[in-house]
């Protein structure tokens, strides 16, 4: 219940008691309303603080597990909502994109999103050790995802911290301990496109549940594939996934802290990644992209509220 | 060009070739096509093959082409840089029948000559040329740019099977082999993303 309608809920109360002089019957009602009311109001006190609480702490505090899981259910639940017709005629690259396959759309967005929050949670830190700590930090959310078989996420931060704008932070990297380095390498290798994709679809194969797929890798697929039956096998596999449920909670603080971070696109983070450690030896120059792909997060997280 | 059948003859060269260009130009059609001529190692259809290998012999060596397909992940950033990052060798395929597409391939060129290494063969493939009646681009538009661009050009046609054993030699004609299979030899790099590759200089080669 919204404490606004509440609030004018006990004003109404309170002005009709005044006007019709008749005590007994509002009385009941009118507390009820209040202790609602009262309680309501904890209870956004308690989530405002937790929010201001998170928001103002560090990536590194954060429990690498949780933000796993997190990621992990806000996918499924964007998952979730993918139609049939949304795999027709590879729609989703196509410029009108957001009408003729809306949720691989998204899907998309929210994986471009995710590249963008893991590349600046580690370039908005001051010094190559730091930034050594969070790229330490989401190898282990690496560790978790794979764990939680979610695969789609897993090739997002796994992606994040392989691509040029992280990848090229030399004195970052050399402060990487080398068994980070070498989780990396080995999870990477379970969501590579080597053997197209043959490690992932390997493990597939035995239907794991819950489990999210690379979404790019059927989006592939279904850009290829001609025949009907090749087609229906593909499209039975993804329908099979596409059911997993997680059996956690929604933490409501956690989800506001990882959508409400500025959006950055390749571009932009490549300029930010050479601002944060210049090469000696010459740049390379930025991206060419064209930014018509901007997620919209907004979007995502009415949808997301609207499903809780 | 010969197709090799029995790999234990020589060592061959490992060349990293990336194909870009919008959807529905047929780049993965002309992927199967050089792919499937040699019957023995493709008996299965491929499920919309993302990485496929063919080998092939160019002047007495061998080289293996590793072929990335980004189709149907364009709109993934991060995905297509990664795809073409240490690539060898790219194909940029346009559809004839549809300027658009021409206008999507230039901009990956500019992109693979802004972000791949120095050493990278590129080359443009106007696909679908069986279907002059429908053509929106004409040849000398396309092959004066390659010639200003120092792309290599060919029209194929994957239906037809039309120049595309031809494009994959041009290719590897072009490819430096002598300092390839001298670095695979010290190095022995089998993976395309590998964390290592920090160490070595792919990138800071990009100097331009």
């Amino acid at each position: 219940m919204d404490i606004m309608k509440l609030e004018n809920e006990i004003e109404f109360i309170q002005l009709e008691s005044k006007n019709k002089n008749q005590k007994t019957s509002f009385l009941p009602k009118l507390r009820n309303c209040l202790e609602t009311y009262e309680i309501l109001k904890v209870k956004r006190g308690a989530i405002q603080t937790k929010v201001a609480n998170i928001t103002e702490k560090k990536i590194i505090d954060l429990d690498p597990k949780l933000l796993a899981k997190q990621i992990t259910l806000i996918d499924i639940e964007i998952l979730r909502r993918v139609q049939e017709h949304e795999f027709k005629d590879s729609n989703w690259t196509k410029m009108n994109r957001m009408n003729l396959s809306p949720n691989i759309s998204q899907n998309i967005d929210f994986f471009n999103y995710m590249i963008s929050f893991v590349q600046l949670s580690i370039l908005t830190q001051d010094d190559p050790g730091k930034r050594a700590n969070v790229i330490q930090f989401f190898v282990n959310v690496c560790q978790h995802l794979s764990e939680l078989c979610s695969f789609n996420m897993l090739k997002c931060v796994v992606t994040s911290l392989l691509d040029l704008p992280i990848n090229r932070l030399n004195s970052t990297w050399a402060r990487v301990s080398k068994s980070s380095c070498s989780a990396l390498e080995a999870l990477s290798k379970l969501v590579s496109e080597e053997n197209n994709f043959g490690y992932l679809r390997g493990l597939l194969k035995r239907r794991p549940s819950p489990a999210i797929p690379f979404l790019g890798m059927f989006l592939h697929d279904f850009s290829e594939l001609e025949k009907p039956e090749q087609r229906q096998e593909a499209m039975d596999l993804f329908m099979y996934f596409k059911g997993s449920q997680y059996p956690f909670q929604h933490d409501d603080s956690l989800q506001y802290f990882i959508l409400t971070k500025p959006f950055h696109s390749p571009k932009d983070m490549f300029n930010i990644s050479v601002k944060v450690e210049p090469d000696l030896k010459g740049n390379p120059p930025p991206y060419s992209f064209d930014d018509d792909n901007s997620p919209d997060i907004e979007t995502l997280m009415h949808e997301l509220n609207k499903l809780k | 060009m010969e197709m090799i059948s029995s790999p234990s003859m020589l060592k061959p060269i490992q060349i990293k070739l990336v194909l870009l260009g919008e959807a529905a130009v047929g780049k993965s059609s002309l992927v199967l096509r050089f792919v499937n001529n040699d019957y023995q190692e493709n008996k299965e259809p491929t499920i919309g093959a993302a990485f496929l290998t063919q080998k092939c012999k160019v002047q007495d060596k061998i080289i293996k082409f590793e072929i990335w397909d980004t189709a149907g992940q364009e709109r993934f950033h991060s995905l297509a840089p990664m795809y073409y990052r240490n690539a060898q060798a790219a194909i940029v395929v346009y559809d004839i029948t549809n300027s658009d597409s021409f206008d999507r391939a230039k901009s990956w060129v500019k992109e693979l000559q802004r972000q791949a290494t120095n050493e990278i063969v590129v080359a443009l493939a106007g696909n679908k040329c069986d279907l002059h009646d429908s053509r929106q681009v004409e040849s000398e538009v396309a092959s004066s740019y390659s010639s200003e661009k120092g792309l290599l050009f060919l029209e194929t046609s994957a239906k037809e099977n039309e120049n595309v054993n031809h494009l994959f030699k041009e290719i590897a004609k072009k490819l430096p082999l002598e300092s390839f299979s001298k670095k695979q030899v010290e190095e022995q790099t089998q993976n395309s993303i590998n964390i290592t590759r920090r160490q070595d200089s792919s990138i800071s080669q990009c100097s331009c």
